[in-house]
């Protein structure tokens, strides 16, 4: 398979690339028109659409901890939305986030649990690292299926992400069980890595996201692979008459970003919830695929992107509180946003396509 | 207005009908450009009774836009539409099939989970009507299929039909629609030799129905026994129309070839100055001249190419070109080119025969082996498609060579070195006068195809090639553009290296070439010395007519 890069394929491949790159700055359009989409969701609802992002606002950025949750979570968007950028250069997909991150959890829990004599400290970078290369692992199969049998990577990280659930859940109900409640036994509480910031659970999570999004941008930037990777994007047929391998870079892309991913679940794992529990990642891939592609696959514009949605997620569980109505109002103005990102993104794609008829 | 027919019945009950008259179609001056490339330049085209008009002419020449432009796939620049002597608007698709005209593009695509039928009347009936009306409808596409002769079956699902069959299936998709103009993009491509003539029988057929098929198409052969006229499309012009019995393979070789010197290139073998020179790589001595020790350097045995079920095997071809020899290939597309093409850039595999470089194989390795181990490189004629990511910089794609194959001024340890990155491609915009100048910094997509083109050459001759397959480099270039390519090709070989070049131009292969071939029907059925080269001989050779 790796001698046909058949031209056509080639760019029908890479122009949604393009196209979602290009559209950083219509997705502040889209994003205005999804925040007034939802002002309507929130007065159909009864309440007053003006106090209702208030609510979102204060209850993700007031006090009583509540910057520091938005905080905790914007540590796995980062990460699983890196996860996502690394392939989608390459004009891959890699929709399994959320699997990864399962992966590198039970990967870093079973090393926390069985390891337990090692030093505290030493115990922590262990779990985190291994966590990292069980997220490897694991985004590569889908890789590898790719380069041997040209199966859909999409289809493949996808049903990982529930094979990598299951997994988790026998690992939690299973021999590591904690009683009769949904997590395991804990790590040793000298592996549990403390806050940097009294009150809250920040630090080494979102120091260690902020250091990776640097690195994937320098990666992309000033390496042979960003490089191999952004020629695959734009035009694969020329990668591969330029002698690039694919193999490789798929093999690479999937590597790295699983382990991003994995990375993520170890970090929850040693920062947050000291052990594994079911439903650790609330669609966290997900939501990580959505801030990459708002941020126009730029590493660094994920950090604000990944923020946005941050705050979306623990602002909405405000607004029972203030407003009086479901905190998943919150989420549709969330899915709103996603659907109009897509729907624009079509649409560009229909124009272009209509503008440019060629010989 | 036909796409009312909800009652299939309706409109079969048209096609009993006497054939209502055809109106008279006449294009006007149309003018249409892409860019700096003029795709059509002023070219009058004219339909009157029923007829088969062939439209000819090389990949490039404006064959399919002048008919999409009739169809109302693409807007012309300027120019006329002129129906039964009155001037009329261009026709969005939906008006040209309102007014008889329907266009049936290279790939003809079917859905595939639709019934045969289903697929003729789609978006022409309601759907709900397709899904009450199965069999009602599958009676009437029937019909339509008996009164014409094709042969098809109106209650088989579409997917896995075979070529022919998708094109009966597209012909009658138009026919249904009372379509009297039938335009065919190209419809031999996919065709082995039994389908080609059973579609010019239907062709045929059709004429004596009172229909009017315009045939786009390169291959001459198959067209000149069906057709009333030809016109031949040359860089965007009509160069010629025959009619009748003047209708034969030479007269219109001779136009689609022919023409003007486009010309001419310095053969001197000076090679002191100019963009060539090894940027990073040692100079491989100046001016080596063709001679008989090196004549094996590049050397093509005997290979046979395996192709698509139905279609004409390609091969046996053997051709050995020697360090600083320009072996030119012409051909009229569909004689195996594309074929060869493919296979010397590594991208396709012979069945049988050898590739050797300096004695060594290389028939076995893909293009990354080719270009990396042996250094053989590739530039096509459609740079955005095979050579250039559009979307990145000229500087990352004038570095893309070097920094594929590890190059240490270029990479170390996996790092780019970007200061040496920005000045390599720097040098190359100045050499190989890149326009604009800022050029290094741009996107690729966004230069002119002539200076995408020195982008491609700037690359791929700064790394000194072995050899060079230069796969149709002019295409769509302006002359000037189109020039220099010759230029830069030549002094490369000056400088030792064995190029085989494709063109579908005599003159082109003239000025350029040192041997001149041509390859008819999957072989080499001509081989000269430039000098010993006449455009008499190299026509007949192209009709098929061997003079040896």
């Amino acid at each position: 398979m790796l001698l046909q890069p058949s031209p056509g394929s080639t760019v029908d491949g890479s122009d949604w690339l393009v196209r979602v790159r290009r559209g950083t700055i219509s997705s502040i359009g889209s994003f205005l028109l999804a925040l007034l989409l939802g002002a309507v969701v929130f007065l159909a609802l009864g309440a007053n659409p003006v106090s209702s992002y208030q609510a979102i606002l204060s209850g993700a950025l007031g006090g009583g901890g509540s910057l520091g949750e938005t905080l905790n979570i914007w540590t796995p968007f980062v990460l699983t939305g890196l996860a996502a950028l690394i392939p989608f250069r390459a004009g891959l997909w890699n929709a399994g986030g959320d699997g990864q991150l399962y992966a590198g959890a039970v990967g870093g829990i079973l090393i926390g649990l069985t390891f337990t004599t090692l030093p505290g400290p030493l115990l922590a970078l262990v779990i985190v690292l291994g966590a990292a290369a069980a997220g490897s692992l694991w985004a590569l199969i889908p890789a590898v299926l790719k380069i041997s049998t040209g199966a859909s990577e999409i289809i493949v990280t996808l049903l990982l992400n529930f094979t990598a659930v299951l997994l988790a859940d026998y690992v939690i109900t299973g021999p590591w069980a904690e009683g009769f409640s949904a997590t395991t036994r804990q790590i040793p509480s000298s592996a549990q890595v403390g806050s940097w910031v009294p009150g809250t659970n920040v630090g080494v999570g979102e120091v260690t996201a902020l250091i990776c999004a640097l690195g994937v941008f320098l990666l992309i930037q000033r390496t042979r692979f960003g490089f191999a990777l952004k020629m695959f994007g734009s035009n694969r047929g020329a990668a591969q008459l330029a002698g690039l391998s694919l193999a490789r870079t798929t093999l690479a892309a999937f590597g790295i970003g699983g382990a991003l991913a994995g990375l993520s679940g170890g970090i929850l794992i040693v920062s947050i919830h000291h052990a594994l529990v079911t439903g650790m990642s609330n669609n966290y891939g997900f939501i990580g695929i959505a801030a990459t592609l708002l941020a126009g696959l730029n590493p660094l514009w994920l950090l604000p992107a990944a923020f946005l949605f941050s705050v979306l997620t623990v602002g909405s569980n405000n607004l029972t509180a203030t407003v009086g109505i479901d905190p998943s109002a919150g989420l549709i103005v969330e899915a709103v946003f996603v659907v109009l990102l897509m729907a624009l993104g079509v649409l560009r794609l229909r124009l272009w396509q209509g503008g440019t008829q060629s010989l | 207005m036909i796409m009312a027919s909800a009652d299939p019945q309706a409109s079969t009950n048209k096609h009993n009908d006497a054939p209502r008259s055809l109106p008279r179609i006449r294009m006007e001056t149309i003018t249409k450009r892409y860019g700096p490339v003029v795709a059509l330049d002023g070219v009058d085209f004219e339909l009157s009774g029923p007829e088969i008009v062939g439209l000819v002419g090389e990949n490039g020449a404006g064959k399919s836009t002048l008919m999409s432009i009739l169809y109302g796939l693409t807007r012309a620049d300027s120019g006329r539409l002129v129906i039964d002597e009155q001037c009329v608007p261009f026709f969005s698709p939906r008006e040209a099939i309102a007014k008889g005209i329907g266009m049936i593009p290279q790939r003809a695509n079917l859905v595939p989970t639709l019934s045969i039928a289903e697929n003729i009347a789609l978006g022409s009936s309601p759907a709900f009507s397709l899904a009450f009306q199965r069999s009602q409808l599958e009676r009437s596409v029937g019909d339509v299929a008996d009164q014409y002769s094709l042969e098809v079956d109106p209650s088989r699902i579409a997917a896995g039909l075979p070529a022919d069959v998708r094109q009966r299936v597209a012909i009658l998709r138009l026919l249904y629609r009372n379509v009297k103009t039938l335009i065919l993009d190209e419809p031999t491509a996919t065709l082995g030799d039994r389908d080609i003539e059973e579609l010019l029988a239907i062709l045929l057929r059709l004429k004596d129905s009172g229909h009017r098929c315009v045939v786009i198409t390169h291959k001459l052969s198959e067209i000149v026994h069906v057709a009333d006229k030809v016109v031949v499309l040359r860089r965007g012009q009509a160069v010629k129309t025959v009619e009748g019995s003047a209708i034969d393979e030479p007269t219109l070789i001779e136009a689609m070839f022919g023409g003007e010197p486009v010309g001419v290139v310095d053969r001197g073998s000076t090679p002191t100055e100019g963009p060539v020179t090894g940027v990073t790589f040692p100079s491989q001595g100046t001016g080596i001249a063709r001679n008989t020790e090196n004549k094996e350097f590049f050397r093509v045995s005997d290979i046979r190419i395996p192709t698509e079920k139905g279609a004409a095997p390609i091969g046996p071809i053997s051709f050995d070109v020697a360090r600083g020899e320009v072996f030119a290939f012409i051909g009229v597309e569909g004689n195996g080119e594309t074929e060869l093409i493919e296979v010397l850039c590594g991208l396709r595999r012979i069945s049988f025969g050898t590739i050797s470089l300096k004695d060594i194989r290389i028939d076995h390795l893909g293009p990354r082996d080719r270009l990396l181990r042996h250094n053989v490189a590739v530039v096509t004629g459609e740079p955005t498609v095979w050579d250039l990511a559009a979307d990145l910089t000229v500087t990352e794609n004038l570095a893309l060579r070097r920094i594929a194959g590890g190059d240490p001024e270029f990479v170390r340890r996996g790092i780019l070195r970007l200061e040496s990155i920005s000045r390599f491609a720097e040098r190359l915009v100045v050499q190989y006068g890149i326009k604009p100048k800022t050029a290094a910094s741009l996107k690729a997509g966004a230069l002119s195809g002539g200076n995408q083109q020195r982008v491609v050459l700037a690359r791929e001759l700064s790394g000194m090639p072995e050899v060079l397959i230069a796969a149709r480099p002019t295409l769509g270039l302006d002359a000037e553009a189109s020039r220099f390519v010759r230029e830069q090709i030549r002094r490369l070989a000056t400088r030792g290296s064995a190029v085989v070049y494709f063109t579908g131009d005599f003159d082109e292969a003239q000025e350029v070439g040192d041997t001149i071939a041509v390859l008819f029907r999957g072989r080499i059925n001509y081989v000269a010395q430039l000098a010993a080269a006449t455009r008499a001989e190299v026509a007949n050779a192209l009709a098929g007519m061997s003079t040896s």
